[in-house]
């Protein structure tokens, strides 16, 4: 079929956090149904409206057609023979209802059988009920589901509805479900059992079955017919003495249809708005538990990795300094000699590091041992599916469960290499900046230092020692060497320090990202429902909108 | 799908289908006693087998030679009348009043009572005998509706349907495309043949009924096409249905040309041979049999999906078990310097590697050596306690891998045990302490005879010269050798006592102090080499160690993937 406008198939994808989200769908299809009903039933303005509901064969449409006073809806045995909503109204009426899209006026072919997606407008020949609108509807009960998602929207036009039964069906459990669920949102209802001629032990039987159902003081009356050849007009009588009966009761001021919309928007913003306080909540979850994770696992590795990088730091450094270290030759000769029997108390591994320096970053690699962000990451994710379990499987928890959420080892590894090898090339231009030049006025510092250390021993050994001798001119030509080293030093601390921070800085940034990519992963999944849920807040915008 | 109903059963071979399909039960009992309990866990196991003993025992009753019919139908549509009808007497009570039928109505010949197991069933019944002996081997059973406000009557249908053989369904043409009819007309076909459902319009004498013939002749055969139709759908091809009057077949009333009941009486309430009957109750456990095969079909897609999975894991192992290798070798390493600590805190000194001066610098060393510090001073033993994150860690993996695998809780847990960490670790455990316990007592330092010796001559040596030098043995002569050791003594005693003394004492201990660097330092060296060695064979020892714990888990993953697939490949 075309448009078929009272056919939705929305189906939308909540996140399913919450026990509402099922019905979601449901209930907006339901919702942008009624919208366009609304319009109609503007239309119908004060004019009483009375909708026949009921089961296949039952003769609902026989009883329309005798209340109408021609032959409108096409009766018959094959069945299910109401196909759409047939609605009868006034001649005078009748130009009123054409404007709308899913209108089809019939004016001399009949009778009609209804189609679905449309209503099929026809004029009736009452001249008790000349503003009536009657409706027939597609049954509740065939194989042919469809007719019953048309009828249940149908019933909230009403402001009179006769429910209609059969002899032979008035124990159908379906229809009986049917009547009872009406019952609780309409006290205008007339049950008509019809094709019977027992009419005390029919009442009795359906009255004890209402009562049963608690729905007695809701139907507003048990009439039995049979439309047989004798009891035809006997039949209409009672029809239309209980219309009319109901007339001025049932007109609610407040039109059913308008609360029955308001009830439903309502109820379709708490599920939104539940399902949005559950998603920020496991986004909430899932932020805490990235930084818990996060301090526990990456705190502790990270020291053992910096004090190892700082003593790669300190030494590179140094030595770019040295040049400016005049007296280093002499002075590692000197010191060598001296420290020869004090060797023992250097530990091996410093013994080592003052190897070669310049491919330190291969050291370094194989010091790394991603292991450990590996084991943060998915501790993480471990913990992240422990908190989905709470949750019913559904929607969002397959999303974040999918393959291509959960970073891979290799993933982890390139990350973390890539993010050495960028944090190596950072050091490696630092140390090029060291190189390239000391600034000048460093460099007078240094030279300025050591001289002004010189004046200043020389000056005290020869105001103590009541002037320079041989003895003192050797020793200090042991201890100067050693003075310009203190010199450096000096300058070398600020830049050891100021490198070796940012160096702790950016490594632990990097060890930080790749937990942060999986949580961002997960949070990105999270963001993309909360979208689709903004977009959701006003269901009844959403139907006039027409997005479906 | 065979088409005619019951009535072309009879035409088969009843011999060899009774072997085909006791075959068939066999084959599918075979199946279900080899699935692995993993896969197919031993409670739905016996359902299924009991199920099939069930049929095996039916298939042996198939001789039996009472027919079982019953009516099934929503409340109105008539089924008691038919009943009525067909037994030319009132025994089934009707109403227009509903729902009405509450027991179910057992009709049948006196000289073939009702099998015992039926009426131990715990259902209303109402039992009548007759004595038609044309029909003998029938049972006819009215039913209660399936569809009414009384739910009780559709758990007593439900209860009774799998004692029947032959089912005819009733619809009226008020109710033919009531959706509950075709709702339980597909459950229905679960366990029954459709080859053996009759289909019965009832009330024809209410169509139109005051339309001239061929007007009813057009309409009852467009409400005949109609439930045909519905019929089609939901899986009968080629339907037998007939439309009658009970009613009027019960009056006796034969005026309406278009009331089958002779037709529909003939085809029902006649002599059946045994082949007929066994036929038709073979057709059903066929079916029967038909839904085990889809239950096995489908749980071995469940086993495929499994393998699939399995497969998953399998990778996390490999990939991530690398990653882990990292770790494990740096643990192993600690555990190494371990021992080698403890060694150099007792072994070295309790064994007398170095003595003296050694011994002594040794001894400060080790109260100031700054590494060893930050390796808290544990025992061996304590360091495999670091081994413990790395299990877990790998758990931790699995797990993750586990929660996103669809496969039923019961396959899952099954495979939590096997990488359960508290398993692997256990074992781990004791091999890996074993074997440091071992390594520990091999570690040790081989030259000790040859070093403790020189250390000896070395030391000793430097007192000897001291004590000759400062007793200048040179300027004594006596003749026997103890008089000349004496004579040294008392020398060097009163020298001892000046600034050369005290000079020669300082000397003496500097000598001794360097002699004991040296040796330190040569035994530092050479342990050097020979911790390098140790460490690198128990970081080797102790990593082949975990790749075999990943190994094995790779091998219990292809057991399992095997057993599956196996079991699902086998005919």
């Amino acid at each position: 079929m075309d448009s078929d406008y009272f056919f939705h198939r929305i189906d939308i994808s909540l996140p399913g956090l919450t026990t509402g989200a099922n019905n979601f769908s449901y209930l907006l299809n339901r919702l942008c149904i009624l919208l366009k009903l609304q319009t109609l039933k503007d239309h119908m303005g004060t004019d009483p409206c009375v909708v026949f509901l009921g089961g296949t064969g039952t003769g609902k449409s026989t009883i329309f057609n005798y209340v109408c006073g021609k032959e409108i809806s096409i009766t018959g045995v094959e069945r299910p023979k109401t196909k759409g909503v047939i609605m009868a109204v006034s001649e005078k009426k009748c130009s009123q209802f054409s404007d709308f899209p899913f209108v089809k006026v019939y004016k001399n072919t009949l009778p009609v059988q209804g189609e679905a997606g449309l209503f099929s407008i026809v004029t009736h020949r009452s001249n008790i009920f000349h503003d009536y609108i009657f409706v027939d509807t597609p049954d509740l009960d065939s194989v042919i589901e469809h007719h019953q998602d048309l009828a249940e929207n149908l019933f909230y036009l009403a402001d009179i509805v006769f429910f209609v039964l059969s002899e032979e069906k008035y124990a159908d459990l379906k229809l009986i479900n049917y009547l009872s669920n009406f019952a609780k949102e309409h006290d205008c209802i007339v049950v008509i059992v019809n094709k019977s001629s027992h009419e005390d032990s029919i009442v009795h039987d359906v009255d004890s079955l209402l009562s049963v159902h608690n729905i007695r003081d809701r139907v507003k009356g048990i009439v039995v017919t049979s439309f047989s050849e004798y009891a035809c007009s006997r039949d209409f009588k009672k029809v239309t003495e209980k219309i009319l009966e109901l007339d001025g009761n049932c007109l609610a001021s407040d039109n059913r249809l308008r609360k029955k919309i308001q009830l439903l928007n309502s109820e379709l913003e708490t599920i939104i708005d539940s399902e949005h306080r559950e998603l920020t909540n496991l986004k909430d979850r899932i932020v805490e538990l990235e930084n818990q994770v996060f301090g526990r696992a990456i705190e502790s590795h990270s020291e053992e990795m910096l004090e190892r990088m700082r003593l790669i730091v300190q030494s590179k450094i140094k030595e770019m300094y040295s040049k400016y270290d005049i007296f280093s030759g002499p002075r590692r000769f000197i010191k060598s000699i001296i420290s020869f029997p004090f060797r023992i108390f250097q530990s091996d591994e410093s013994r080592k590091a003052s190897k070669d320096r310049e491919d330190f970053d291969d050291e370094i690699l194989s010091y790394v041992d991603f292991s450990v962000v590996a084991e943060a990451v998915y501790t993480f994710v471990r913990n992240v599916f422990d908190i989905l379990e709470d949750y019913p499987h559904n929607s969002i928890v397959s999303e974040l469960k999918k393959d291509e959420i959960v970073l891979t080892e290799s993933e982890i590894s390139e990350l973390v290499t890539k993010g050495l090898k960028d944090l190596f090339s950072w050091l490696k231009k630092e140390f090029d900046r060291l190189q390239k030049g000391i600034p000048k006025l460093k460099e007078l510092g240094i030279y300025s230092t050591m001289i002004l250390w010189a004046i200043f021993i020389l000056s005290i050994e020869a105001a103590v020692g009541g002037g320079i001798s041989l003895f003192d001119a050797a020793l200090d030509s042991v201890l100067t060497p050693f003075i310009s080293k203190g010199a450096v030093e000096l300058f070398a601390r600020q830049d050891v320090h100021r490198i070796g921070r940012e160096l702790i800085k950016r490594y632990r940034e990097l060890l930080r990202s790749i937990t942060t990519l999986q949580r961002d992963r997960f949070l990105k999944v999270i963001k993309n429902y909360e979208e689709t849920l903004d977009e959701l807040r006003r269901p009844i915008e959403l139907c006039k909108n027409e997005q479906f | 799908m065979n088409s005619g109903g019951p009535l072309s059963c009879a035409k088969m071979n009843n011999f060899k289908f009774s072997d085909e399909l006791k075959e068939k039960l066999s084959g599918l009992e075979a199946k279900i006693n080899k699935a692995p309990d993993w896969l197919v866990p031993p409670v739905e196991k016996s359902r299924m087998t009991s199920k099939i003993e069930e049929l095996k025992e039916a298939l042996k009753r198939a001789h039996e030679e009472v027919l079982v019919v019953g009516f099934l139908g929503g409340t109105g549509v008539g089924k008691s009348t038919i009943m009525n009808a067909l037994a030319g007497k009132e025994i089934a009570s009707t109403d227009y009043r509903r729902p009405h039928t509450e027991s179910i109505l057992i009709y049948h010949h006196f000289n073939k009572p009702v099998p015992e197991e039926l009426l131990l069933l715990d259902l209303p019944f109402k039992v009548f005998e007759h004595s038609v002996d044309t029909v003998k081997s029938l049972m006819f059973c009215d039913m209660p509706d399936f569809d009414s406000i009384k739910p009780q009557h559709r758990t007593t249908v439900l209860n009774f349907l799998e004692k029947l053989d032959l089912l005819v369904w009733v619809v009226s043409p008020e109710k033919y495309a009531d959706q509950a009819f075709y709702l339980f007309l597909k459950e229905a076909m679960q366990i029954k043949n459709p080859k053996n459902f009759f289909f019965v319009m009832n009330k024809i004498d209410m169509v139109n009924p005051a339309d001239e013939p061929s007007g009813r002749e057009r309409t009852i055969s467009l409400v005949l096409e109609s439930f045909s139709g519905y019929l089609s759908e939901f899986g009968i091809k080629e339907p037998v249905i007939f439309p009658i009057s009970a009613k009027d077949a019960f009056s006796g009333l034969f005026l309406d040309p278009f009331n089958q009941w002779k037709l529909f009486k003939n085809a029902v309430y006649r002599e059946w041979t045994s082949k007929e009957i066994q036929a038709i109750k073979e057709a059903n456990i066929e079916q029967e049999i038909k839904r085990i095969a889809r239950d096995l079909k489908d749980l071995s897609e469940v086993g495929q999906r499994t393998v699939d999975s399995l497969a998953r894991y399998m990778e996390v192992i490999n990939d991530f078990g690398v990653v882990l290798s990292r770790k494990v070798r740096n643990l192993a390493r600690n555990c190494a310097l371990l021992i080698i600590d403890e060694y150099l805190e007792n072994s070295v000194l309790e064994g007398g590697v170095l003595f003296g001066p050694g011994a002594l610098l040794h001894r400060i060393l080790l109260r100031f050596g700054s590494k060893r510090k930050e390796r808290k001073l544990e025992a061996p033993e304590g360091c495999l306690e670091g081994f413990k994150e790395v299990f877990k860690q790998l758990e931790n993996r699995i797990s993750s891998v586990a929660y996103t695998v669809k496969l039923p809780a019961e396959i899952k847990d099954e495979f939590s045990r096997l990488y359960n960490r508290e398993f692997l670790w256990g074992r781990f455990y004791n091999e890996a302490e074993t074997y440091l316990d071992l390594s520990a007592v091999r570690f040790k330092w081989n030259h000790s005879l040859l070093f403790k010796v020189a250390q000896f001559f070395t030391y000793f040596g430097l007192v000897v010269l001291f004590f000759l030098s400062m007793g200048q043995a040179w300027t004594v002569k006596e003749s026997t050798f103890s008089k000349f050791l004496l004579a040294v003594f008392l020398k060097c005693f009163e020298r001892l006592f000046s600034l050369d003394g005290f000079g020669a004492m300082m000397t003496l201990g500097i000598l001794e102090l360097l002699a004991g660097i040296y040796f330190v330092l040569k035994f530092r060296k050479s342990l050097q080499g020979l911790s390098q060695k140790f460490i690198e064979t128990v970081e080797h020892e102790i990593v082949s160690l975990w790749e075999k714990i990943l190994q094995d888990l790779r091998e219990q993953i292809k057991a399992k993937q095997k057993e599956a697939l196996s079991w699902i490949s086998h005919e």
